[in-house]
């Protein structure tokens, strides 16, 4: 029976394991998952009953859907995992699991590897010293990255791509592993099912589709939840002009968070953020021009401010000491010069430019200039929008740089997200191992409980944006990071064959709730003459609006120069908990809108979650993300920990804990001698 | 700004407000859209290794890199 918008189409499945989501997490879960399907099969005859339900569509789906041009996590044979569980732990101020990070750090140089098999290009070095693009590389016949090849470094961990299909390239093996019949694109997932009999099991999940009025129910046994981190929570600084553009992708709406979250999954650092200082208005990426171009930020009188405010850095000891300041951390030299009124801050294009040209061929200037372009041409072609409609010729004219609004997410750098079981190998913290007091008792001590990348909720997995406390793993870290999940996936379904999960809700009860929004529109849609002007419903747009105005004003958005303190989140407190009330009162006029509702539900839980964190950990962690003005300092005696969290979906209510923090490498060859 | 995008290569024509035109020519793939043999000459693994660090290419993709186990000092 086709459904209609009144009465929709109820479809149910049962299966092994279900994947949500299509970015480079869930492709590299699909990737290795369905190989280890295979040889299941071949060895047993036993076949898993295996579906990826992603909300677009995986050819351009998640964070790289439009392309990138470099790949920000590539080891390469001459650093230690350990160095790059080092940079991320100093990135994100001292607080990251080093067995996750390390091992992303072991094994991402394989997905690359792959990445360039199937196709992507990628810049090589040959032995003069020349670099070549990546189509180039291999008509020159310079050997591939496995076999000694030598990449393009535009800096430590990473290396230059052409990478304008670097996902759809990414996304043809995942959907030739999988096989199109275990693909179902166009269908939002918007809540997790726990088990009737053991509400920390997985039983399944639900969502519906954007196109057809259809609501999916799957069961299954395992779930995959990697549907990236969460965008336009705060307010943006592009409001009406720009509206709809952001840095991170905005369909990124913290489902990954606020579904685990209410399924009772331990969350991790969400009080992390990230606000990437970048190109002003059209969130160009800026790391090929500090670290391939070697350009400098200045504030509008020509300072350097990195080195004219670099005694600030002295105040945040030990993280101020490093070799290279935490991101936060520039952020926060780059502010004083903002607020002191030294602004705008410019990225000197000009200077760098003619200081590479003074070396180079009139030919490689050539390339040098494609180069510059290609860097925003290739996964930010807003910002070319802006040069082009702002007569910005990099090599004539400077430009802007802007730190932007807060993001939320585990896969760049920022380290929010979900708790999970890390590898066994590395030495990491056992059931044995002392905890600090105030952890619930039914979570599990220690860094592993049986299944690498599975949350506190038995059976539910994550990978991606939605690890927490691992930042820096990128896209390929995020690929890799699902295969490594999809294998614990696989042997956690092989261990519990007599799983049988059973729904604690009706499928009738899941279904009413996920269509309430287009209830509440049907039933009061004739009480007005105007569709958006009802006192029955609120518009999926107003509230997103009223959920940014909180969260700017109150909770250390752009309006307040990044800055809150415990009165303020009092009050953000209570005006969540009333905007929680009334998304309740949601309206979808259409699939588009019930596609909005459910976004902003997920919104209003994950800023729920990030304002709750912050307010539990008294201290600012990340000078330069946000600053706690009643608590502004880093005080490593007493916050030297994770903050993780949990979530009572029947009551509503949030309770924060601290986890202690363990080094598995060796942190102080970061730091210099302290300065004071 | 106009993109046309091929079948292993994307031109830019981008134009400016004062008029400036420049052109651009990027690599997009080096292999045939849909040729992906993803398994192709890939190692079919044995469910007895599924608990074994790493991925299933681990032994062909010449990527794992073990690391110094001296740096891991709670080992």
């Amino acid at each position: 029976m086709a459904g209609t918008f009144e009465a929709p189409e109820v479809v149910y499945e049962e299966l092994d394991i279900l994947l949500v989501g299509g970015g480079m997490a869930c492709c590299g879960t699909a990737y290795e998952m369905m190989r280890w399907a295979e040889a299941l099969k071949a060895e047993t005859g036993k076949e898993l009953k295996i579906k990826l339900v992603d909300k677009a569509a995986m050819d351009r789906s998640g964070a790289v859907a439009q392309g990138l041009s470099a790949i920000n996590t590539y080891i390469g044979d001459k650093q230690d995992p350990a160095d790059y569980a080092r940079m991320v732990s100093n990135d994100l101020m001292g607080i990251t699991r080093d067995d996750l990070a390390y091992d992303v750090g072991r094994n991402v140089d394989d997905s690359v590897h792959l990445f360039e098999e199937w196709g992507l290009p990628i810049w090589k070095t040959d032995a003069e010293g020349v670099r070549h693009d990546g189509a180039e590389a291999q008509k020159e016949g310079l050997p591939a990255l496995k076999d000694g090849g030598q990449p393009v470094r535009s800096g430590k961990w990473q290396i230059m791509i052409n990478g304008e299909s670097y996902k759809w390239i990414v996304a043809e093996a995942a959907k030739k592993a999988l096989g199109l019949d275990r693909i179902m694109e166009r269908v939002f997932i918007v809540h997790l099912i726990n088990d009737k009999n053991d509400p920390t099991r997985i039983a399944g999940a639900a969502g519906f589709s954007v196109r057809e009025n259809k609501i999916y129910i799957y069961k299954a046994k395992a779930v995959m939840l990697a549907a990236g981190g969460c965008v336009n929570l705060f307010r943006p600084r592009s409001v009406g002009e720009g509206s709809g553009r952001a840095w991170y992708p905005v369909w990124n709406a913290g489902s990954t968070y606020a579904m685990a979250a209410e399924a009772g999954a331990e969350m991790t650092m969400m009080e992390n953020r990230f606000v990437p200082a970048r190109f002003k208005d059209g969130y160009g990426p800026v790391g090929a021009w500090f670290l391939l171009f070697k350009a400098k930020a200045a504030n509008a009188y020509g300072e350097d401010y990195m080195t004219k405010n670099k005694e600030m850095l002295n105040d945040y000891p030990p993280y101020g000491q490093a070799a290279v300041p935490a991101s936060c951390l520039r952020n926060h030299l780059m502010l004083k010069e903002m607020k002191e009124g030294r602004g705008p801050i410019y990225m000197d294009t000009v200077t760098a430019l003619a200081k590479l040209r003074e070396a180079l061929s009139p030919k490689e200037v050539k390339h040098l200039e494609a180069e510059a372009w290609e860097d925003f041409l290739d996964m930010c072609i807003g910002q070319c929008g802006i040069w082009v409609g702002e007569n910005i010729e990099p090599e004539k004219k400077m430009s802007e740089l802007m730190p932007t609004e807060p993001y939320l997410l585990g896969s760049h750098s920022g380290c929010c997200g979900i708790w999970v079981s890390g590898p066994t190998d590395l030495g990491a913290p056992t059931a044995a191992d002392e905890e600090l007091a105030g952890v619930p008792e039914h979570l599990p001590r220690g860094w592993n409980w049986g299944y690498r990348s599975m949350t506190t909720i038995k059976g539910l997995f994550t990978a991606g944006d939605g690890v927490g406390a691992s930042g820096h793993k990128f896209s390929s870290g995020s690929h890799a990071e699902g295969r490594l999940a999809a294998k614990g996936m696989v042997k956690y379904v092989l261990d519990n064959p007599d799983i049988n999960p059973e729904f604690d809700e009706t499928t009738e009860e899941i279904a009413e709730a996920i269509w309430k929004p287009v209830r509440n529109f049907l039933q009061h849609k004739d009480y007005t003459t105007a569709i958006d002007v009802n006192p029955n419903y609120i518009t999926p747009k107003m509230l997103q609006f009223r959920l940014q105005k909180i969260m700017d004003e109150y909770v250390a958005g752009v309006a307040t120069y990044y800055n809150t303190n415990d009165k303020m989140l009092e009050k953000a407190e209570e005006k969540l908990e009333m905007l929680k009330e009334d998304s309740q009162k949601m309206r979808a006029k259409d699939l588009h809108e019930l596609l909005r509702a459910w976004e902003n539900y997920h919104r209003i839980l994950t800023a729920e979650a990030h304002m709750k964190h912050i307010q539990f950990r008294e201290e600012s962690r990340y000078p330069g993300f946000y600053y706690r003005t009643d608590k502004n300092f880093v005080d490593e005696t007493n916050w030297h920990c994770f903050v993780n969290s949990i979530y009572d979906k029947k009551s509503k209510q949030w309770t924060c804990f601290k986890r202690k923090h363990v080094d598995l490498v060796d942190k102080s060859k970061l730091f210099k001698a302290a300065a004071h | 700004m106009q993109p046309l995008r091929g079948s292993d290569s994307i031109m830019w024509t981008i134009k400016f407000r004062n008029g400036t035109l420049k052109r651009f020519k990027f690599p997009i793939r080096t292999t045939a859209e849909g040729s992906i043999d993803c398994y192709g000459g890939k190692p079919m693994p044995k469910m007895s290794e599924l608990t074994v660090d790493g991925v299933f290419t681990r032994s062909m993709m010449g990527g794992f890199r073990a690391g110094n186990p001296a740096e891991l000092i709670r080992k």
